[in-house]
């Protein structure tokens, strides 16, 4: 539960955890060499980072709000395909495609979230799940002939590019999305001392309260259920920039599914742990290949994260050396 | 002549309408019940279904016995399911839906890789009972025998679980811990118990669910039931949220617009069903029957 909004104005020991782990991606990416393997590692990295994004956006909505959008693989899949036609069709330009990209993932959220917010709880859940359906049925059924359907969709070339960046350049398209990265985690990491944050997590806290204080908390939810779109929907305009090729399973549950995890395991209500979560999550992946346990070791290990440690990786991590903080985490679980 | 025609194409597709509404509505029997006793989203009831059709797969194949088949198909998600909710969902029961939609997604999660370790991917089938396989054909009338089989089985479990909670003692008491468990703890029954039995006989049903069913349209694979998980939840969300009856009525809206609806709407019947899905949720959150909170 976020109490104080003090504690997000000082340099936080998540905050000195966050540069190491900063300061180490570009290491890595220094002391290569351009061989294969790691020129495969460094996309491995922006993968990492395009997917915390994602995380990062679902976080948002879940620990300053309390609402648990299903709606997020929505988000990030109409964000994909908005971009992949506007460099289709518009011309070949980043530009293009991030704004297209942003605005139908915009209004989609828009639509999402002023149906959404009038309910809450369990229902709000189930509506964004129903909602998050939508791009995946549709770019299967009735738009298939500009979807191509379950195939999806590629680019042949990347966008040329933006002031002096060369995307086509693994090393370059890494530092630039880390530095997309650097700039989510620092607007988050000074939310909520602005008015805005702090209404969205008194909304949280006790939403009559604030209704009765006079605030349009429908109006509040909406545009934080807007935020979280347009974030996902760069997220995966990233991915697109990224893989080149999109296909609809980025639309199913089972994506916001995996944010959802990546986010407990990371530890809610802090802001380095969709990161965190997002890296160990693939790194478990990537390196603790037992063929065919994957499935296996992922779910039993969120299982135990969130009934032992409910504060998550990040939060049992910085809680260590406080003995104040115990509570600091989830709250009531 | 076209009354005749008309009736028909009724008894055609009536007869297939049915049978898909009365399988969704078993499926979600258990998903009805645990969320009606504690607000418990249960994503892991697909896992259990699918569990309960391999179950059975493994005893036909062994034994080519039907009968026998469907018994161990009830039984394994039975006793799986009585296992989860004594080990895991029992600690959830009182705190917030999202955490235990979370955990129940991660069961199915574990419950899908270990069949996959075990079985491998492949797709698996159960062919019909030869006794079944056969067709009565009137005039222009066609209709599977294990369809109609499919149907009688099913209502005969509906009416026995209408039995089940309303005339019987153990019913009485898990009715009453649905609306108010505090209260029938300190009428000195041990509710939680009774909440395994819940618990363990939805699961067994959508287990045997699993095995009645597969023979009619679906082939046996791990992932098999995150498709149906969630034309179970738009079943109960139509009915009502914890509405037993509720969601006999969620089904039969769900089974015609999915086997009529496919006529007619073709690609667009799954959005519309999602978006009926959102229409209720929005004006009406409790659902068709559901009271007010």
């Amino acid at each position: 539960m976020i109490k104080s909004t003090n504690r997000f104005n000082k340099f936080q020991k998540e905050d000195i955890l966050f540069s190491i782990i900063i300061f180490a991606f570009i290491a890595f990416t220094f002391f290569q060499e351009a061989s294969t393997l790691s020129l495969y590692y460094i996309g491995f990295i922006s993968n990492i980072i395009i997917f915390s994004i994602l995380s990062l956006s679902f976080m948002f909505l879940y620990s300053y709000t309390g609402l648990l959008s299903m709606a997020t693989s929505a988000f990030y899949m109409v964000g994909a395909y908005g971009g992949i036609f506007a460099i289709k069709y518009l011309g070949n330009n980043f530009f293009w495609g991030l704004i297209a990209s942003l605005v139908l993932t915009g209004l989609f959220a828009f639509i999402v979230g002023s149906v959404a917010n009038l309910t809450r709880g369990v229902y709000f859940m189930l509506i964004t799940l129903g909602f998050s359906m939508f791009p995946y049925l549709l770019s299967r059924g009735p738009l298939k002939e500009f979807t191509r359907g379950q195939s999806g969709m590629h680019l042949r070339k990347l966008p040329s590019f933006i002031f002096c960046i060369d995307l086509e350049n693994p090393y370059s398209f890494l530092i630039f999305v880390i530095t997309i990265l650097i700039i989510v985690y620092i607007t988050f990491r000074l939310l909520p001392s602005t008015h805005f944050g702090k209404a969205l997590v008194s909304i949280k806290e006790n939403e009559l309260k604030m209704k009765s204080l006079g605030y349009n908390t429908w109006r509040i939810k909406t545009i934080a259920v807007i935020i979280n779109g347009l974030l996902a929907g760069l997220s995966g305009y990233l991915f697109l920039l990224k893989n080149l090729s999109i296909s609809p399973v980025m639309g199913t549950y089972f994506v916001a599914a995996k944010a959802i995890f990546c986010s407990l395991i990371g530890g809610i209500n802090i802001v380095l742990g969709p990161i965190i979560g997002t890296l160990s999550w693939y790194l478990v992946e990537e390196f603790l290949v037992i063929p065919g346990f994957l499935e296996i070791i992922l779910g039993s290990g969120l299982v135990l994260v969130i009934l032992f440690f409910p504060l998550g990786i990040t939060g049992t991590l910085t809680n260590l050396g406080s003995t104040t903080g115990k509570n600091k985490g989830r709250g009531k679980v | 002549m076209f009354l005749k025609a008309f009736f028909n194409w009724f008894a055609t597709w009536g007869i297939i309408a049915l049978s898909l509404s009365l399988y969704y509505i078993l499926f979600s029997l258990g998903i009805v019940l645990t969320f009606g006793m504690h607000k418990v989203v249960n994503f892991a009831h697909g896992a259990l279904y699918m569990v309960g059709a391999y179950c059975g797969y493994i005893i036909y194949c062994s034994t080519n016995n039907f009968v026998l088949a469907l018994l161990f198909g009830f039984s394994g998600s039975f006793i799986l399911g009585a296992l989860l909710e004594r080990m895991i969902i029992c600690r959830l029961y009182n705190s917030d839906s999202t955490i235990t939609f979370l955990i129940t997604f991660a069961l199915s999660f574990i419950i899908i890789g270990i069949v996959k370790l075990v079985a491998s991917a492949q797709f698996r089938t159960i062919k019909m009972p030869e006794a079944l396989s056969k067709r009565i054909i009137m005039g222009d009338i066609r209709i599977e025998i294990y369809r109609l089989f499919f149907i009688i089985i099913s209502i005969m479990i509906l009416i026995g679980m209408h039995i089940f909670l309303t005339k019987t003692k153990i019913g009485n008491i898990v009715r009453a811990g649905t609306s108010n468990s505090i209260a029938v703890e300190i009428l000195g029954i041990n509710v939680s118990n009774f909440f395994t039995l819940t618990f363990a006989l939805g699961s067994g049903i959508a287990g045997l669910c699993g095995v009645l069913f597969a023979p009619l349209f679906t082939a046996l694979y791990p992932t098999m039931g995150d498709e149906i998980i969630l034309w179970g939840f738009v079943v109960v969300i139509i009915g009502g949220l914890g509405n037993f009856y509720g969601s006999i009525i969620g089904g039969i809206i769900l089974g015609l617009l999915h086997s009529f609806g496919s006529l007619y709407l073709r690609e667009y019947v799954l959005i519309f069903t999602y978006i009926l899905v959102i229409i209720i949720l929005t004006i009406r959150p409790q659902g068709i029957l559901g009271g007010r909170e």
